[in-house]
C-alpha cells in the first residue's frame, strides 16, 4: 500500500500490478477506498490453464463453459491481467 | 523474468543480491537506459519486475546479514527464512527496511524512467504465513484474520 502511495506521488501516471495467488480483496481498489491500491492483478491461473488444455484435452473437447468462467472470474471492480506465457 | 542484480542464474532473477543494480548479464545500466529510451519513443510502457518479496540468502554479495547480525533487513532466526525458497524474508515493521524498499522503487522510476511496476509474489509480502503451505477458498476469514 505505501509501496502503491510512493509510486503514484513520484509518477501519477505510472502502473503497478500485483502477483497474488491468494485472490485478496481489495488489492486493486484505490488506498482512499481502503484498497491496496495496485491497478491490476494477474489472472495466475489462467497460463496453467492454457498449457494444461494444450498437453490435455482434444480441440474438439474444450469446454467454453469452463473457460468464460476462468477468464472473467475476478474480484468486483478490481482489473485483471490475462496472459497467455507464464515462466512459472 | 526479474532484472535486478542476482547472482543465481538458476532463480530466473528472484534472489535479488543487489536491488539498485540491474543485472550484468543483460549489459550496462546504459544499455537498459537505452532499451526504455527506444521504448518510449516507440509509445510503448516499460514495466519491471520487482523482488521485495525476498531476498538472496548470500551474505557476501547479498544484503543478508548486511551488518554482520542475522536481523538486519529481516526477522530473526527462521522467521527470516523462506522455508519453500531458501531465501530472506524483510522485516517490514523495520524503518529502515521500508526506507530501502521504497527508495529501490523511487530510484527505478527517476533513474531508469521504467513506467511500473510487476510486483512480485505479493502473497508472501501480505501474510505472515507468507503462502507457505496455505490453500485459499475464497473465505473472508483467510484474507483478515491474523
Amino acid at each position: 500500500m505505501l509501496a502503491n502511495k510512493i509510486i503514484k506521488d513520484v509518477v501519477p501516471e505510472s502502473i503497478t500490478i500485483a502477483e497474488d495467488v491468494s485472490g485478496m480483496p481489495t488489492l486493486c481498489r484505490k488506498i482512499q477506498e481502503g484498497g491496496i491500491g495496485f491497478d491490476y492483478r494477474l489472472s495466475m491461473f489462467l497460463p496453467d490453464l492454457w498449457i494444461k488444455l494444450l498437453k490435455e484435452t482434444p480441440d474438439e473437447h474444450w469446454n467454453m463453459g469452463h473457460l468464460t468462467h476462468s477468464m472473467t472470474n475476478r474480484r468486483w471492480k478490481e482489473k485483471c491481467i490475462g496472459y497467455a506465457e507464464s515462466h512459472d | 523474468m526479474a532484472i535486478q542484480e542476482h547472482s543465481y542464474y538458476g532463480s530466473f532473477g528472484y534472489h535479488v543480491t543487489s536491488y539498485f543494480a540491474t543485472s550484468s548479464r543483460q549489459g550496462s545500466p546504459d544499455d537498459f537506459k537505452y532499451l526504455v529510451d527506444k521504448a518510449h519513443s516507440l509509445g510503448l510502457f516499460v514495466i519491471i519486475d520487482i523482488v521485495h518479496s525476498h531476498a538472496s540468502n548470500n551474505v557476501n554479495d547479498g544484503i543478508n546479514r548486511f551488518d554482520g547480525t542475522d536481523h538486519c533487513y529481516s526477522h530473526a532466526g527462521e522467521k527470516g527464512h523462506h522455508s519453500a525458497w531458501d531465501s530472506m524474508i524483510f522485516d517490514y515493521s523495520k524503518y529502515e527496511v521500508l526506507r530501502f524498499l521504497l527508495s529501490n522503487l523511487h530510484w527505478y522510476l527517476k533513474e531508469y524512467q521504467v513506467d511500473g511496476f510487476r510486483f512480485d509474489a505479493v502473497t508472501s509480502i501480505m501474510y505472515h504465513h507468507h503462502g507457505v503451505g496455505v490453500g485459499f477458498s475464497g473465505n473472508y476469514s483467510e484474507y483478515f484474520g491474523l
